[in-house]
């Protein structure tokens, strides 16, 4: 197989963290960083008086590879 | 404990681990330059930028929803007094709720002390005033009432016979058709463009939706609803369970794929909230 072009290569960086992270995955590429998905559970907050429920919610969070 | 990215690549590409390895330095090279200058944004993923020194990465929509997928249609809602009250038992402390079975069970028999010997096992139980025990009863019937009305609700349904045989850890049980229809005879005259109805389809292929409103109250979601049956003709609400509490997303038509949900989430914009999103019924 010839050698993928950038193009592919983006894609298909974009494709594997979605999937990790859509699995409950997190994913490390050596350079840049590490990507994952925090959970928040659903938590009732106080804005002006006003109780607001919030739903739970998954949040990605990116770290940068301190060595880079 | 992540994984890295590089076999993952290398399956996904068809090419050695080792091939990989220089053209993944490459990209992430050229990423790192790019974010110090503009930022750089790749399409499905997100946007890096350099911000004080630091690599920062802000995820695109598309990734959000990705990881969201369990709690897609939900938005964060005022606490009204009365929708506490309703959301309460369901939302609060789902542990609890679990926990309270088994303790119910000595608390369930609050006679049995004065007519059998079992002051062992129960030295607190006389420090515990009557008015716990009421609460307590009061609670568990309830709750046993909620119960007992959602399987009266479900056996009503049009697709209780086909989904109710769910497991008690289902996420979610399909619209309350029985309410469905009130609301779409309330849009006899839809407007021409509503998106299409379920209803002269086969519904086990056609487990795409879009939600539109979302509540922890019956109550609220069935408002909601109401108020869109007015402009389309396929509403409903659905029941599901995230995080061990109940939601209710206000749902509108029945697609066969997600790109079907999609086209029509484009093209009644207009007609639709901004935080509305596509779901697959489960």
């Amino acid at each position: 197989m010839e050698s993928p072009s950038a193009e592919d290569i983006i894609e298909a960086f974009t494709d594997v963290v979605q999937d990790q992270l859509g699995t409950g995955n997190a994913v490390e590429v050596p350079g840049l960083g590490t990507f994952s998905a925090e959970h928040r559970p659903s938590e009732v907050h106080e804005e002006e008086g006003v109780r607001r429920l919030a739903p739970p919610r998954n949040q990605v969070v990116f770290a940068p590879d301190p060595d880079a | 404990m992540p994984k890295s990215i590089i076999p993952l690549l290398a399956e996904r590409l068809d090419i050695s681990e080792e091939q990989v390895q220089p053209l993944l330095s490459t990209m992430v090279e050229e990423l790192r330059q790019r974010a110090e200058s503009d930022g750089v944004q790749l399409s499905g993923l997100g946007t890096f930028r350099e911000e004080d020194g630091t690599l920062a990465f802000r995820p695109a929509p598309t990734l959000r929803r990705r990881v969201n997928r369990p709690y897609e249609g939900l938005s964060a809602e005022s606490l009204s007094p009365a929708t506490e009250r309703e959301a309460s038992p369901a939302q609060g402390t789902p542990e609890k709720a679990t926990n309270s079975e088994p303790s119910s069970a000595p608390a369930a028999d609050p006679e049995a002390p004065s007519t059998q010997d079992r002051s062992p096992a129960r030295p607190d139980a006389n420090d515990r005033s009557v008015d716990s025990f009421v609460l307590i009863s009061l609670i568990l019937a309830g709750l046993f009432l909620l119960g007992a009305g959602w399987f009266v609700i479900n056996q009503t349904n049009l697709w209780g016979p086909t989904q109710d045989a769910a497991p008690p850890t289902a996420t979610e049980t399909p619209p309350d058709q029985a309410e469905s229809p009130s609301t779409t005879g309330s849009a006899s005259d839809p407007p021409p463009d509503a998106p299409p109805s379920a209803d002269t389809e086969a519904s086990d292929t056609r487990d795409w939706t879009i939600v539109v409103a979302s509540s922890s109250s019956r109550g609220s979601a069935q408002e909601a609803a109401d108020t869109y049956g007015s402009q389309f003709d396929s509403v409903a609400v659905v029941s599901g369970t995230v995080d061990d509490a109940t939601w209710y997303r206000v749902t509108i038509g029945r697609y066969p794929s997600e790109s079907a949900a999609e086209r029509v989430l484009d093209e009644r914009t207009e007609a639709l909230p901004p935080d509305a999103w596509t779901h697959q019924l489960e």
